[in-house]
């Protein structure tokens, strides 16, 4: 333990231990800065849009980021978590490859687990969010994600159809 | 892979955000004190040096060090071995800092430094072209009221009443 402590401290001082580009995350995922601005132009743009469709004063606008950004860190450790379950989960199910049974029930327990506690999530935040917005804004606010997620679903779905990635 | 060493080996992968913990991992974290100093380690150390990342001159150190080791080979070599040791090591060492540290300097060309305040985690696993349709439900400010296209604000009653009749047919 301490051994591999020392050498884990080392190389994770040096930033030498395997380097995981974040196109590692997922296949098919986007690294690299042309991906990354385009992420930066759509957060800002989901930003304002929630600032400007909501009508949010700038008290509540600060107050409803720092829920959400506080909610989105939450998310990202289940969207991380689901993805490495699905890679495994596909490992496991290659064609012609006999599946280990306990593995696999393992592997989509805790799935089915990830993504209930993403729901959660959302519950969760909306709760928060009460306090601070109307019930008209949280509707809205409800409606403009769902338009989002909606369509990042379909985009997975389709990177699933097409065959691109083996992590849908 | 034991439990232990599964987050072992991925904690420098975390502690420079390429990578994050599960909610049983965390668990675990929280229940094993061994992992919790493990990960306590790796956290220091993966910030060790951000304070001078700023002042350190990647460029100058490196040139430094190589004249040093230049000027180094022509000198009279030292006397003591483990000296040329401890100057090897001491000229490797300010190589491999200056390396580290432009690995873990935030910017462009360290894109989670960015997502971490991100409102829309579920955008990381896109790519460059998936992304750029997302700007269909996402439209600029500016493009969701058009020029020229008035909106309610700029009507007469008349308009408003005229307007509400064709809404209910």
């Amino acid at each position: 333990m301490k051994h591999r402590t020392w050498l884990t401290l080392t190389l994770s001082a040096l930033g030498w231990t395997a380097p995981v580009p974040l196109t590692a995350q997922a296949p098919g995922a986007g690294g690299g800065v042309r991906a990354e601005r385009l992420r930066q132009e759509l957060e800002a743009r989901f930003a304002q849009q929630v600032k400007t469709e909501l009508g949010l004063s700038d008290e509540q606008a600060v107050k409803v980021r720092d829920i959400m950004e506080d909610f989105a860190r939450r998310r990202r450790h289940l969207e991380a978590e689901e993805r490495r379950l699905r890679q495994a989960l596909h490992a496991q199910l290659r064609p012609g490859i006999a599946a280990n049974p306990d593995s696999v029930s393992r592997l989509v327990d805790r799935t089915t687990e990830v993504r209930v506690a993403y729901v959660q999530l959302l519950q969760e935040e909306m709760k928060q969010l009460t306090p601070i917005l109307t019930p008209v804004q949280r509707g809205q606010l409800l409606l403009l994600r769902d338009r989002i997620l909606q369509r990042i679903q379909e985009l997975r779905e389709q990177r699933r159809v097409q065959g691109r990635g083996t992590v849908p | 892979m034991t439990e232990l060493s599964h987050l072992s080996d991925r904690m420098p992968a975390v502690a420079h955000a390429r990578d994050s913990w599960s909610a049983e991992d965390l668990r675990h974290l929280a229940s094993c004190s061994d992992c919790r100093a493990e990960w306590k380690l790796v956290l220091t150390g993966s910030r060790l040096g951000g304070e001078l990342e700023r002042e350190l001159d990647v460029g100058a150190v490196t040139a430094a060090v190589t004249t040093r080791l230049r000027e180094a080979r022509q000198a009279p070599r030292l006397r003591f071995p483990a000296l040329r040791w401890a100057a090897l090591a001491a000229a490797a060492a300010a190589i491999v800092v200056a390396v580290a540290l432009r690995q873990v300097t935030p910017g462009p060309g360290n894109p989670t430094a960015v997502s971490q305040q991100a409102l829309l985690p579920e955008l990381e696993d896109l790519s460059a072209d998936e992304l750029e349709t997302l700007f269909e439900v996402l439209p600029a400010a500016d493009a969701l009221l058009e020029p020229g296209i008035p909106g309610f604000e700029d009507l007469t009653e008349d308009d408003l009443k005229s307007v509400l009749r064709t809404l209910e047919g």
